[in-house]
Parts: structure tokens; sequence; C-alpha cells
């Protein structure tokens, strides 16, 4: 019985393999242009030197309207990437915040300058309540 | 996972294929012997693009072997290079996963280099054939982790690299057939598998570059540092070089996973990477690893004369007694093994479990004798021995602790000394390191230490002020005005005119009246 199922599934299983990774590797990145949130977030959408990677955004966490110094409660290497606009990372940096500080509104207030047209603004809201920018 | 040699039916070529090694030969044995080969096809060309598209993708085993050499041996340094980048993994207990996976072990600076030690060491294995069978997928299941586990990996090669690996792992580790002139072939649909998935990154970096702020040559513009390549791009016009750029990727999505059009793929493909690789952006070793993923588009001559060349530079080791070798070997191994322990670098858990699995090689191939076992502890040793390489000649092991003590600092972690500590064992004349030491010692009161502390500093930057500012301000809150100018003085001999040193003097002088 099993030698019968070895022998029906050795010949097919590196196709049926093969096609999974290639229509996977097809379709996945179309995830970032159809469906993704966060234009800003390019993983897996081979978007090599694109114009999204030139972004720069101003960051701001603020918690009951204080400024928050990111510098001394995020490494640098975080801060950089929530200056390239990366929600996820800043929802995280904000969940982390609402956390120490129980009861608190946390706000982040995003300004982005693309490399073409106008620089706009994300966030502005208590993130403890409504926890996705 | 790969399978070892084993015969497999052919599709109509221009001869019958045979199976080159017998079932216990691996990729780091020598070829079948001649006696040994039953008939052979009667040409040596390649066949693939006759037979089936996946299944009989077939590559000469120079290629692959040259191939392996360089890409893994590449991923061997670049791990070492990763290890600079471990402390801002888990600083201040924040990770931010790649993919939502609750299992994965939240990394931090211990664990990364750890994961980087031991890849360094596995790739370097795997990069002169050893045990590719096992450590290919263990390096593989290692990469994943290391890219998948944070964000902080932005790197978009890293992850094409984890597919490549993935991939490569199907790849089998002996021979799979002999031609009639004795020319080792290799047939893998993984190999085909990898150059599709390299045409998909081009088709998909193409679809990303139809953009009018890339066409016009605006966002090239922005990325290229100044320099020879920006006058020579400048020259030809950011606009067009775009657009060229763009056309390159479609045609190399279009031709790389072809055999018969690799003569177009090879050359433009390195070109592009290479050009990449002049205009100084911050991606790695990206460029490298896909000038290397192009060997295995070249034609299989090239890389059977350098695998010719290279068996001629080693034929001499043949000539070593078997009991010479394994003591030479054993003993290179052992001293590689100590000094890797005895970095300041956390590598000691990464040098012992890379010791065991060249020990495990080494034991798996006891039946090939003495000089067999010489060979996989040889190995071992050049795995250590590159990664002391690459630490002793780059900044990264002062870059990790100039990082996690910049970090620690910055954020008020207990880590701060054992960072600098850590940066004085790599470089004792770290003036960096002694100034802050010298902070922190003042803080807890440890005056003498800090007093030692700015003196080194002093002694080994004597052009940097901060130190002799610092040594001042410790002997003036101390009360003794007079060891303060003097130490504000001999700054001013190291550094004539300096305003920092001159004002502190005269505000010294000043208070004394």
């Amino acid at each position: 019985m099993i030698s019968t199922l070895r022998s029906w599934f050795r010949p097919a299983w590196p196709h049926a393999f093969i096609a999974g990774v290639v229509a996977l590797q097809l379709l996945l990145p179309l995830h970032y242009y159809l469906v993704r949130h966060d234009e800003h977030d390019e993983r897996f959408a081979w978007r090599m030197f694109s114009s999204t990677r030139s972004l720069t955004c101003d960051v701001e966490l603020r918690v009951d309207d204080r400024p928050i110094e990111l510098g001394r409660e995020f490494h640098d290497a975080w801060i950089a990437i929530a200056r390239r606009g990366r929600r996820a990372v800043i929802e995280a940096m904000a969940a982390r915040l609402c956390k120490q500080h129980p009861g608190s509104t946390v706000t982040a207030f995003l300004t982005c300058k693309p490399v073409r047209g106008e620089p706009y603004s994300v966030g502005g809201f208590d993130l403890c309540t409504i926890p996705r920018l | 996972m790969a399978k070892r040699t084993r015969s497999q039916q052919r599709r109509p070529g221009p001869g019958p294929a045979v199976p080159a090694a017998s079932p216990a030969a691996t990729a780091s044995t020598a070829p079948a012997p001649a006696a040994a080969r039953p008939p052979v096809r009667a040409a040596a060309l390649p066949t693939a693009t006759r037979g089936r598209f996946w299944l009989d993708f077939e590559l000469s085993w120079a290629s692959w072997a040259l191939f392996r050499l360089c890409f893994f041996g590449l991923h061997a340094i670049d791990a070492v290079l990763q290890l600079a980048h471990a402390p801002r993994y888990g600083a201040g207990g924040f990770n931010v996963p790649q993919l939502p996976l609750p299992l994965l072990p939240a990394p931090d600076r211990t664990g990364m280099s750890f994961v980087y030690g031991l890849l360094a060491i596995a790739f370097a294995l795997c990069a002169v054939g050893v045990a590719v069978r096992v450590l290919l997928p263990l390096a593989a299941a290692l990469y994943a982790y290391a890219y998948f586990v944070s964000q902080l990996d932005s790197y978009q090669h890293h992850y094409l690299m984890c597919l490549v690996l993935f991939l490569l792992c199907f790849v089998p580790t002996a021979p799979t057939s002999v031609g009639a002139d004795g020319r080792r072939w290799l047939r893998s649909w993984a190999l085909r598998l990898v150059l599709v998935q390299l045409a998909i990154v081009y088709l998909w970096a193409a679809v990303a570059k139809v953009d009018p702020a890339w066409l016009d040559g605006k966002l090239l513009a922005s990325q290229v540092q100044p320099g020879r390549m920006r006058s020579l791009i400048d020259g030809l016009g950011f606009g067009a070089v775009a657009v060229l750029v763009l056309a390159t990727e479609v045609a190399l999505a279009a031709t790389i996973w072809h055999r018969r059009l690799w003569f177009v793929a090879a050359p433009l493909g390195v070109g592009l990477h290479l050009g990449i690789e002049l205009i100084d952006l911050d991606i790695g070793l990206f460029s490298y690893y896909m000038i290397a993923s192009y060997l295995l588009v070249v034609p299989g001559a090239p890389a059977e004369a350098a695998l010719r060349f290279g068996r001629r530079l080693v034929a001499p080791l043949a000539r070593v007694p078997a009991g010479t070798a394994l003591a030479v070997t054993a003993a290179a191994l052992i001293a590689g093994v100590i000094h890797v322990l005895r970095h300041p670098l956390p590598l000691a858990r990464a040098a012992l479990v890379g010791l065991a699995l060249v020990a495990g090689a080494a034991l798996a191939a006891r039946r090939g004798g003495a000089r067999a076992i010489a060979g996989r502890l040889g190995a071992g040793a050049l795995a250590f021995a590159s990664m002391a390489a690459v630490l002793a000649t780059t900044d990264v092991a002062a870059d990790h602790f100039r990082t996690w003590g910049g970090a620690s600092r910055r954020m008020g972690l207990p880590s701060e000394r054992a960072a600098y500590q850590g940066l004085l064992a790599v470089d004792p004349r770290s003036e960096y390191a002694h100034f802050y030491l010298g902070q922190l010692d003042v803080k807890a009161g440890a005056l003498d230490a800090a007093r030692a502390h700015f003196a080194d500093g002093q002694r080994v930057a004597p052009t940097r002020v901060r130190c002799y500012l610092a040594g001042a301000n410790l002997e003036a809150g101390g009360g003794d005005r007079a060891a303060a100018m003097a130490t504000l003085e001999r700054g001013l001999a190291a550094v004539p005119g300096d305003p920092e040193l001159l004002q502190r003097l005269a505000a010294l002088r000043g208070a004394g009246g």
C-alpha cells in the first residue's frame, strides 16, 4: 500500500513542488500591489531601488501628548526603519508604549516626503485604542 | 532533501547517462574510477534542453563545484560580517518579526552571534563540499531563522538567499553522470528552479521600476553616490541609464533560465551587478552573490580549467603521509577552535557546535581511512581559519561592541560597561571605550579607575581632546586645580590652540583668582 502510494507520488512530487514555488513567487509580490495595507512595506515584493525605499518620514510618538525621545526607548536600527514609514514597526513601538503607560494615550505622527509629489501625514490618533495606523 | 548519486532514466539525448559514483560517494570524494564506469554517452555536451524542462536540467559538475565554492564561501564571509549587527537584535526587549511566528525564539545579541558564527562554519564546510547533505539544510534553516525572526534585516537579497538556499538543499551532492570524456555532470531540477527564481526576481524588479520617478532618472540620481560612476552615468544621462537598467532586468528575466540564451544572460547579468557594486550602494554582498550565481550559466570549460588548476594546487598534499596529514590538520583545527573560543565575541557555543559538526563529518568519513578523516579536519580548520581571518582583517568585532555600547548608553541599559570592556578586549587602543568607561567609573565613584581610563585615552589618541577635558573635570571636581590645569596643558601640548581646552584652562585660572 505504502509502496504504491510512493510510486504515485514520487514522479509527481517534484512537479507539484516546483509548481508551488513558481506560483508562490509569481503571486506573492502581487500582494504588495493589490492587498497590502502599508505601501511603505515592500518586503517580499522584489522592489529593489524603488521610489518607496527613498522615502523618508519624520516620526514622532507622544504619550499623553508628551513627545517621547525615541532613541531612549528603541534601538537606532528600529528608528531608521520607522523613518522609512513602515507601519508595522511604528504600531509595535506604540503597542510597547501603551503597555508601559497603561491608561495613557499614545499617538504617532508621521510626515513622509516621497521622491515625487507632496509630503503627506499619517497617524494622529490614539494607538492604544485603535492599534493600526 | 537531496539524494545522493543514483542512477536516473534519461530522456533521449546524445547518449545514455550513467551513474557516476557509488552510493557511498559524496561531493567531496574523488571521481568514480574509470574502471567502474559503465558505458558512457557519446558526447559530453549537456542535453537538458532536449529533455524534460525540469527533470533533465544538467550542469557540468565543475560549474557546480566552482559555484558552490564561491557562493557558500561568500556566505561564510557574510555570516561573519553580520556579527557586527548582532547587538541590535533584542536591544531593550523590542522586536518585530518578519512574519507572525510566535514559536521562533526571540532574538538577542548572543543568540544571533551563535547563529551567525555557526553559519560561518557551516557555509565554509559546504563551500569545500564537506557534509553538504547535512550542513546545507542546517545552514538554510539557520539562515531563514536569522532573516525571518526580525524586520531588522531589511536586505531583500537575504530573503532571496533564504529561497535559494532552500532550493539548493534539493541538489544532489555528487555527480549524477559521467561523459565519454570523463567529465562529470549534475542533473537537478532544483538548479533549474534556482534560475527560474532569479528570473522571477528580475521580472518583479523590472515591474517595480515602471514608475515615473525611476524612468525619468530622478530616483537613480538620488541613489548613486558621488564619484566616477556618478560622473559616467551623468554623462550618459540618468534617464537613459534608468531605462537601460529596466530593459536589462527584463532581458535577464527572459534569458537566465534558458540554456540557449545564457550567452546573453551571463554578460548582461554580470555587467549589471558589477555596475550596481560600483555605484556603492549599502547592499552588503548582494552584487557578489548575484555574480557568483552566474557561475551556473557560464560554459563548463572555464570551470573545468579552474577545477584542474585547483587540483594541481592541492596535489602536493596527496604526497604527505596520511599520519602526518592527520596530525597536522587536527592540530590546525584545535588551534582554530581555541582561537575562536578565546575571541571576545560570544562565539564559544558556535565554535563548540561547529567542532562537533566537523568531528561528525570526520567520523562519517572514517571508512575512507586516515586521509579522508584528515580532509574533513582540514576543511574544519579552514572554516575556523577563515572566520578568524575575517575577524582579524575587518572592524566587525569592534563595530559589534561599539554599536552595543552606543545603544546601551542611549537606552540606559546595564550592558554598557560590558560592551566597552569587550571593545577594549578587541581593540586596546580604543579611545572611545576608555572615554566612556571613564565616564561610567566617575558615575560609580571609582575615581582612580576613571583617572586611569582618561589617561589611557589621552595616551592612545593624544590629539582627541575629550579625555583631557574629562580628566581635568575629574581633578577639578576633586578639588585638585593644579592637576586639572596640568592635564589641560598636556592636552594643549598635543593639540596646540584647541579652543575647548583653552576655554577650560582659562576658566580654571579665573576660578583660582
